[in-house]
């Protein structure tokens, strides 16, 4: 264990540093979310429910979609082989990939607030902002748990893209539809209890200063646990 | 160091090991030869644990492939044979420092790169490098962290003559360290360069396991003596058997000591004497395509 946590600190950052050379896993993480905030808000919608639904989005980019593509691409690329081949222990270099993501769809949250904030004058101080943490953590857990599954279950990073963006595009349409209030009665049952929505509500809740509530928590707790489970079960197989 | 035990692997109706064992010692220099397809890479994934064999069993280090754990990988190296498995994004330096890291006491990039050639390439994307660079750069991945044993699964196809001679060079001086190696090639002299040890698959078969003096005994080739000889006659145990062009004189032998020796004491005047030994391409057709006829007797004009 204590020889693993340095191994995991030094992995974690290589994969950070190859992440933010892929142009289009950046463009899709940092700039892609900020283009539809800025969308949302030309269109009249209120900025806090737009900018509370896009950091939900910055985070699924990075912890769902670009954990997913990142882990097919190494397998068809047959680096996975390759660090099979090392010491390094596969459980070590996935958990470093998930890391990077959570952190990087963090820093994209970041950002998209701040640009919120100094652009669109999002009301959030500073204070507040530390509030956020349970909520994107839980996000993370949740977002970053099925991207591991995607990633374990797609064999080519192309079949990781299109599963990655079959499944968060309808999520996006919901989330979007229900903040406008268009959705009809069993899509409005339905959509609290996906993970994007949850995810947004918990991050408009505390921009909002009500505090978070428990409900969107613990279900995006729900759907992490289901995720890790079933990619620990995916990629515990031989790859 | 390495054994394989009765290994078989069936996939779907192939069947591209049917039987195939062998062990290595250590120091030991192997060199896995065979036509496409004949199971080199599948015995050599196997072996690494990448792959489960349909039946037999393979050890490294004493331990199943298929339970080879960390401890065991810090001492092991590998060159696949067909994806790359690296960073395309990272430079060639980063690539030695991130998997360099992942072993106790690995080899500084710089001096790996400059053993390799590829010093001057060391700040380039492995995305821009051309096949051979990236073929070396493999290489250097499999040495970065002083195995004791690699695999190297056609590590110098693709590579220019200068590098080819150079990564034997490099090899050679591992091995004289004490590094084992099992290494796949479709070249014959690259074998007989490195090769201690043969191991000759066909169709998932061990056709032939030893040293390259011995496989090219065993083919049952003959020398090749040949001289130009002025007035007299050979004595009639060499005449039936030699082929006359002009002067010269070509005679197939299988026991080239008796056949040189029965030519001096003949008392001829001799010039221009040449002994050819077949080589190890040689001995591997024949070998390969079976059924090897010795023509030793094809009778002198
Ligand atoms: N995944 C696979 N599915 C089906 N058949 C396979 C698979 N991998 C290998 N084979 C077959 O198994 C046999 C042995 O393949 P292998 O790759 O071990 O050959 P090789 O000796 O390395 O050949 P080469 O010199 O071309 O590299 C071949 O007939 C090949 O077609
Ligand atoms: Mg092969």
């Amino acid at each position: 264990m204590f020889r693993t946590l340095p191994l995991l600190a030094r992995e974690t950052l290589w994969q950070a540093r190859i992440y933010l050379r892929d142009r289009a896993a950046v463009f899709f993480t940092f700039a892609f979310p900020i283009l539809v905030l800025f969308f949302w808000s030309w269109q009249g919608t209120n900025v806090l429910t737009a900018a509370a639904f896009v950091a939900a989005l910055a985070l699924a980019m990075a912890g769902y979609a670009g954990l997913a593509m990142g882990i097919a691409a190494a397998r068809e690329e047959g680096l996975l082989k390759r660090i099979r081949s090392t010491p390094l222990p596969m459980f070590a270099h996935i958990t470093a990939r998930a890391l990077a993501a959570g952190v990087l769809g963090a820093l994209a949250v970041g950002l998209t607030l701040g640009v919120g904030v100094t652009a669109l004058g999002l009301p959030l101080a500073v204070g507040k902002a530390m509030g956020l943490l349970p909520g994107l953590l839980a996000g993370f857990i949740a977002l970053g748990g099925w991207g591991l599954v995607v990633g374990s279950l797609a064999k080519t990073a192309a079949a990781a893209s299109y599963l990655a963006n079959l499944t968060l595009f309808p999520l996006f349409l919901l989330s979007a539809a229900a903040q406008r209030g268009m959705l009809p009665d069993w899509a409005a049952a339905i959509t609290p209890w996906l993970p994007l929505q949850s995810l947004s509500i918990l991050i408009q809740q505390t921009l909002a200063g009500e505090g978070w509530s428990l409900l969107p928590l613990l279900t995006l707790l729900v759907w992490g646990g289901l995720g890790l489970v079933l990619a620990a079960w995916r990629l515990s197989r031989p790859l | 160091m390495v054994e394989a035990a009765s290994l078989e692997k069936r996939y779907g109706s192939v069947h591209a090991l049917r039987g195939v064992s062998f062990r290595l010692e250590p120091g030991e220099r192997a060199v896995v030869l065979g036509p496409n397809g004949s199971g080199k890479t599948t015995t050599l994934e196997i072996l690494g644990g990448f792959l489960q064999p349909s039946s037999g069993r393979a050890w490294v280090f004493g331990v199943e492939s298929t339970r080879l754990s960390p401890r065991e990988r810090r001492y092991m190296g590998f060159v696949f044979q067909d994806k790359p498995g690296l960073y395309p994004e990272l430079s060639v330096r980063e690539t030695l420092e991130l998997f360099g890291g992942y072993y106790p006491s690995p080899i500084p990039p710089v001096q790996l790169l400059e053993g390799l050639g590829l010093a001057e390439r060391q700040n380039r994307r492995v995305r821009h490098l051309s096949g051979g660079e990236r073929r070396r750069l493999e290489l250097a991945v499999a040495l970065v962290g002083r195995p004791r044993l690699v695999f190297l699964d056609e590590p110098t196809t693709g590579l220019d003559p200068e590098a080819r001679q150079r990564i034997w060079g490099l090899l050679a001086g591992l091995a004289q360290n004490g590094m084992t190696f099992i290494l796949t090639t479709h070249s014959l002299e690259e074998a007989e360069r490195l090769g201690q040890r043969v191991l000759l698959l066909k169709d998932g078969e061990l056709l032939f396991d030893g040293p390259p003096q011995t496989m090219i005994a065993r083919s049952g080739l003959p020398h090749r003596i040949s001289f130009r000889k002025f007035g007299e006659h050979l004595p009639p145990s060499l005449a039936s058997r030699a082929v006359a062009d002009g002067e010269r004189f070509t005679l197939n032998s299988l026991r080239p000591e008796e056949d040189l020796l029965a030519l001096r004491e003949s008392g001829l005047d001799l010039a221009d004497l040449q002994v050819r030994s077949p080589t190890l391409e040689e001995a591997y057709l024949a070998l390969v395509r079976g059924g090897v006829r010795v023509q030793d007797a094809t009778p002198a004009g």
